[in-house]
C-alpha cells in the first residue's frame, strides 16, 4: 500500500528533480514509521490525499521563486537605471516609454507579493499576473538598457540573470492548477499598511476601469508636463507654454492609455 | 481543530518543537501531536512543504541521517531560527493576551 501511495505521490509532484527525489524518500519514511504503530492503511490516510501534498509542495516552491524573482528583477532594473544616468542616452524617447513600463509593471508584481508578505503560498492566479509582470518589466528594463548603449559587459549578466530568474519562476507557477482569477490588484493595494483608508475610492475605480485609466493617463501626463516646464524654465510666451503642456500631456496619457489597453487583462489590472 | 486554525501559526509550532534538538520529520510531527494532545487534524504530508520553507528562510538546516534504517533527513534549528522562535513566541503571547482581554 505505501509504494502505491508513493509512486502516486511521484506521478503527482511537480517538482526538480533532486527535490522530488527527496521529497519521496521524506515521504517513505515517514509513511514506514508511521505504519510501524497504526499500519500502513492508518498511515496513508494521516498523510494525506497525493495531489493535496504534491500541490502544497508545488505551491510554496512557486511562491518562493516568485519572490525571489520580483527581488531580482528589481536588482535588474536599479543596476540599468543607474548605468543609464551614469552613462546612457537618457534623453531617447524608446528608453523613456520602456523604462516606464518596466517601473510600473515591477511596482505590480512587487504589490501582489507584498501583500501576501507573511503568507507560505501565494494564490496561483496572482502568481501568474506576478510572473507576467516581472517578464514585462525586464524586457522593458533591456530594452530601455539596448536603445541607451549600455555597456554589454553589464547588460550581458543584468538580461542573463533577469531571465534565469524570471523563467525558473514561470515555469514553477505554469505546472500549478488554475485556481479562478485572482483578486484586482486594487484590493493588493487597500491590504497593504496604512492604505486601508483607500478602499472606497479602489471600490470606485473597479466599477470603472477604464475612467480610473483616464485619470491616472491623466495625473502622469501633468506630473510629465510640470517635470518639463521645472527641467526647461519658463516659456516664450504662455499661448507658447500651454502649448507644449498640452502635447506632453496627451502623448504621456496617450501612451499610457495604450498601455493600459495592450497589457491591462494580461497583468490581471481589469 | 481544522488545518485552517493553523494558519499562521505552523512555522513556530514546528520551530518549537525542532527547538528540543534534532529530529527527522515523522518525530516532528508526533511531537506536535503529542504535545497539541492531537488537537491539529492536518494531513501530515503537508507539514514537509512548511519543513523545507522553513530551511529555504534559513531557520531550519537538515541533513541525511545515513545510521538510520532508510534514508532519513534530519532537521535542526539555525540560529535565525532561534530568533524567530523567540520572536514568534512573543509575537503569540501579545496576541493571546490581547484576546484574553477582550473575552475575559
Amino acid at each position: 500500500m505505501i509504494d502505491s501511495y508513493l509512486r502516486r505521490l511521484e506521478g503527482e509532484l511537480r517538482l526538480p528533480r533532486r527535490m522530488r527525489t527527496r521529497v519521496l524518500a521524506e515521504s517513505r519514511d515517514h509513511l514506514m514509521c508511521a505504519a510501524e504503530h497504526d499500519g500502513d492503511a492508518e498511515a496513508v490516510a494521516r498523510f494525506g490525499a497525493p495531489e493535496v501534498v504534491a500541490r502544497r509542495f508545488a505551491l510554496e516552491l512557486a511562491t518562493a521563486r516568485g519572490r525571489m524573482a520580483t527581488v531580482m528583477t528589481g536588482a535588474v532594473l536599479v543596476a540599468i537605471s543607474a548605468c543609464v544616468a551614469l552613462h546612457g542616452d537618457s534623453r531617447s524617447p524608446v528608453a523613456f516609454v520602456a523604462g516606464q513600463i518596466a517601473a510600473t509593471c515591477l511596482a505590480l508584481s512587487a504589490i501582489r507579493m507584498l501583500r501576501h508578505r507573511a503568507d507560505a503560498a501565494i494564490p496561483a492566479a496572482k502568481l501568474r499576473y506576478a510572473q507576467r509582470g516581472n517578464a514585462v518589466a525586464l524586457a522593458g528594463g533591456l530594452t530601455c538598457a539596448v536603445v541607451t548603449h549600455v555597456p554589454a559587459t553589464l547588460l550581458v549578466p543584468a538580461a542573463v540573470l533577469g531571465a534565469a530568474a524570471v523563467a525558473g519562476a514561470a515555469a514553477r507557477t505554469r505546472v500549478l492548477e488554475r485556481d479562478g482569477a485572482g483578486e484586482p490588484i486594487l484590493e493588493d493595494v487597500v491590504a497593504l499598511p496604512g492604505l486601508g483608508r483607500l478602499a472606497e475610492p479602489a471600490r470606485w475605480a473597479q466599477l470603472r476601469p477604464w475612467r480610473f485609466a483616464g485619470l491616472v493617463a491623466l495625473a502622469a501626463g501633468a506630473a510629465l508636463a510640470a517635470a518639463h516646464g521645472i527641467a526647461e524654465g519658463p516659456p516664450s510666451t504662455l499661448g507658447a507654454g500651454l502649448a507644449s503642456c498640452a502635447a506632453l500631456i496627451a502623448i504621456e496619457g496617450g501612451a499610457v492609455l495604450a498601455s493600459y489597453a495592450a497589457l491591462g487583462r494580461f497583468l490581471g489590472l481589469r | 481543530m481544522r488545518a485552517e486554525s493553523l494558519k499562521g501559526h505552523l512555522d513556530v509550532l514546528l520551530l518549537a518543537v525542532v527547538a528540543d534538538g534534532p529530529a527527522h520529520g515523522y518525530a516532528v510531527i508526533e511531537e506536535l501531536r503529542r504535545r497539541s494532545a492531537g488537537a491539529f487534524d492536518l494531513p501530515e504530508g503537508t507539514v514537509y512543504p512548511a519543513l523545507h520553507r522553513l530551511e529555504r528562510g534559513g531557520l531550519l538546516k537538515s541533513r541525511w541521517d545515513e545510521t538510520a534504517p532508510r534514508r532519513r533527513r534530519v532537521y535542526e534549528l539555525t540560529a535565525k531560527g532561534r530568533r524567530g522562535l523567540s520572536s514568534g513566541r512573543g509575537d503569540w503571547q501579545a496576541f493571546t493576551a490581547a484576546v484574553e482581554g477582550v473575552l475575559a
